[in-house]
């Protein structure tokens, strides 16, 4: 098939190609035929292809449905990693998961023991006797820094330090 | 449908942390070696330890500037506020406490408020120990003074420096047990 630029009459000192043969005539008549009876012919698909790519028709209702349905269905929602069925079954594991963790894990928590200093009298921290007045601030100084040293040994006991 | 799903979710995940917390063996899971019934030295007696500690500072300094009713006031707050139960250590304290508490209302003439402190720090101290030794020391003082302040009155001074003699011997005869017992352990 010839084509001719789409400005300038047939014929004018602008258009450059021979006039059209009987054959290219006829041959263009056949494809004007096919064009409004719908049947086929060879150039037919080309030439809707140039018709929808300059000035496209209105899509039809019935195949435009049809091709939404078919896109959503093909479409994931985002964030829903698994389908309806699946994540029932996938919350029933969790579910499952939680009340063994809860009833297993119970059962199977054993305490660790520890030598940790104990709570007991500071009695063994005053080897002299107490003053008749005052030195109370001394004595609590004492048990204080005793103690403290001690929960500090209690907690690297506690994180397995020793 | 979608709601009630976000809900299941939710507390299924929800279970699920609590049974690891559940599952985690954790700090309190530890179990103390000690004698029986004792508890293991913790931050709940630390911090009653140093709030005692501040406040016997706190009742040196106001001491040091003759201001004994600060001093009071400085270490009623360790013997009103809360304290670990059944631990030796805070019933020690307090116990001396009370003893200086005592001591300051004596040298405030409040007599009997002193040995309100004295009895309550007899109650705390029950064992044999330098603490209870010191009660009935610093009650003997207390009963001397009380005495020295009743000059007008021969009889109640007299009563008062009886119940002081009484307290000294008390203090003593403890005081011996504690240095003996201590001796005892003292390598030879």
């Amino acid at each position: 098939m010839t084509l001719r630029p789409p400005d300038g009459p047939e014929g004018s000192p602008d258009d450059l190609d021979p006039p059209p043969s009987a054959e290219e005539r006829l041959a263009a008549e056949a494809l004007a035929r096919s064009l409004e009876l719908g049947s086929p012919h060879p150039d037919r698909p080309l030439v809707e292809a140039l018709q929808a790519a300059y000035r496209p028709a209105p899509i039809d209702p019935a195949r435009h449905e049809e091709l939404l349905v078919q896109a959503l269905a093909e479409a994931r929602p985002p964030g829903r990693l698994l389908a309806f069925p699946q994540r029932r079954w996938a919350l029933l594991g969790a579910v499952a998961a939680a009340a063994c963790l809860l009833l297993v894990g119970r059962s199977m928590r054993r305490p660790v023991p520890v030598a940790l200093a104990a709570s007991r009298s500071t009695q063994s921290l005053f080897q002299e006797q107490f003053p008749r007045q005052g030195g109370h601030s001394q004595r609590i100084d004492r048990i204080a820094l005793a103690r403290s040293r001690e929960l500090r040994e209690n907690r690297f006991a506690g994180w397995g330090v020793r | 449908m979608g709601g009630q799903m976000r809900h299941l979710w939710g507390w299924a995940l929800g279970l699920l942390l609590v049974g690891c917390e559940v599952a985690k063996p954790g700090e309190n899971e530890l179990a103390c070696t000690c004698e029986a019934g004792a508890r293991p030295v913790d931050p709940a007696l630390l911090s009653f330890l140093s709030k005692a500690r501040a406040a016997h500072h706190q009742a040196d300094l106001a001491e040091a500037q003759g201001d004994r009713g600060r001093a009071v006031a400085a270490l009623e707050a360790v013997v009103r506020g809360p304290a670990p139960l059944r631990r030796q250590e805070s019933d020690e304290v307090l116990a001396d406490t009370r003893a200086r508490l005592a001591g300051l209302r004596a040298a405030q003439g409040q007599f009997d408020a002193a040995m309100q402190d004295i009895e309550r720090g007899l109650e705390l101290a029950r064992e044999v120990s330098y603490f209870r030794g010191h009660l009935f020391e610093v009650q003997a003082v207390v009963e001397e003074q009380r005495a020295a302040s009743l000059a007008a009155s021969p009889e109640a001074a007299a009563q008062a420096r009886a119940r002081a003699i009484r307290a000294a011997e008390q203090a003593i005869e403890i005081q011996d047990q504690v240095l003996r017992e201590a001796l005892k352990r003292e390598p030879k």
